[in-house]
């Protein structure tokens, strides 16, 4: 089974210690979450958590690990195999003080259900208009969650071409926010390392991340490898 | 009469379901602001949800939700205090409804607080990619 994103919602707050992001659609259990998040006190991530119309939520872990700009932070993390799904699913970021927590969250089905996670990046990177990850190599076929800020709180169009596929994304740093941008992409075991890519219309110092996942399919292919 | 009957109240404790506003046209998301200036005391936390019903008031769905503790925050680009706590949120793909109903829900906990709130529904994202 190849995975792909059911569906995604962002949530972009100002002076609020939370952002949170309602799916529209009921989730599924057995699906994975990823959640995507930028603050603008890199030092003041909390927790992602989430809740199903009020009630209890599933576990999350890193996927890309934090990465600390000049003055924002980000990372992600994802709830993999959920238990509890449904309908009016929020995914929320915390953070320890009231300053420009963004968020944006994946649904994504067809992916392992025991270990989804496959390779990760988190990185800084100095000025340039085209912001690019590392280089990974995927151990397995699947889908590439990447999402990016302008570390520089200037104005300035943050956004990713193909092969990435722009799910939600909010650039306005003349407003009230920080801004985000994530996107999505199927990557396949073999293929040329995967990295994460951005575009910005002037030269900005940015903080990039990139997790892959695996297909449930593929799990089951490496085990009748290995039994051959 | 107690004269106290007719005086709006200027200060409130507890959870404040704003009157419903209609919307017309589809409801992509919801942007809202509300007024900080006396949110000043961190023991005081305040959660502003924006919630759409598309069966007329049958069902509610939270659209944008958000928490603060009492304080002041400073506005990173112009390094003045922020007046106003915003949201804005959507979810992709867009769910289609018909004059769909907007509701605000200002929950103020351990304490009251003098304050205002603006929310609207959002016929299309301003700044938007490719739905997945």
């Amino acid at each position: 089974m190849s995975g792909s994103v059911v569906q995604s919602a962002i949530g972009i707050n100002s002076a609020f210690a939370t952002a949170i992001a309602t799916f529209g659609g009921s989730t599924t259990a057995g699906n994975l979450l990823v959640a995507c998040c930028t603050y603008y006190q890199k030092t003041q991530f909390s927790s992602v958590s989430d809740s199903v119309g009020g009630g209890a939520g599933n576990s999350w872990v890193d996927a890309a690990a934090e990465v600390q700009g000049v003055q924002i932070g980000g990372r992600q993390q994802y709830a993999k195999n959920i238990s509890n799904a449904g309908a009016s699913h929020t995914v929320t970021l915390t953070i320890s003080a009231a300053n420009y927590p963004d968020i944006i969250a994946y649904e994504i089905s067809g992916e392992d259900t025991t270990a989804p996670l496959d390779q990760q990046d988190s990185t800084t990177v100095a000025s340039t208009t085209t912001p690019v990850g590392n280089n990974k190599n995927v151990m397995a076929s699947g889908i590439a969650i990447a999402h990016g800020c302008d570390d520089t709180l200037l104005l300035t169009s943050f956004t990713m071409g193909a092969p990435w596929s722009v799910a939600d994304k909010e650039q306005d740093h003349t407003g009230s926010n920080i801004g985000i941008v994530a996107g999505h992409q199927s990557v396949t075991v073999g293929g040329n390392p995967y990295h994460s890519a951005f575009t910005m219309n002037t030269a900005r110092a940015a903080i990039i991340f990139m997790s892959t996942y695996k297909d449930a399919a593929a799990a089951d292919t490496l085990f009748s490898q290995s039994c051959m | 009469m107690p004269a106290a009957n007719a005086i709006p109240h200027a200060s409130h404790s507890g959870k404040v379901d704003s009157p419903h506003v209609r919307h017309t046209g589809k409801c992509y998301g919801a942007t809202a602001s509300v007024d900080i200036t006396q949110h000043l005391d961190p023991t005081v936390t305040l959660t502003l949800t924006v919630s759409c019903s598309n069966d007329n008031g049958v069902t509610w769905k939270p659209m944008i939700s958000g928490t603060r503790p009492g304080g002041v925050t400073i506005n990173p680009m112009t390094g003045l205090p922020e007046t106003h706590a915003t949201l804005t949120g959507w979810s992709s793909p867009v769910e289609h409804g018909r004059d769909p109903l907007v509701m605000t829900t200002l929950i103020i906990s351990n304490g009251a607080l003098i304050t205002s709130v603006t929310a609207s529904a959002l016929d299309v994202i301003p700044i938007h990619g490719a739905a997945p």
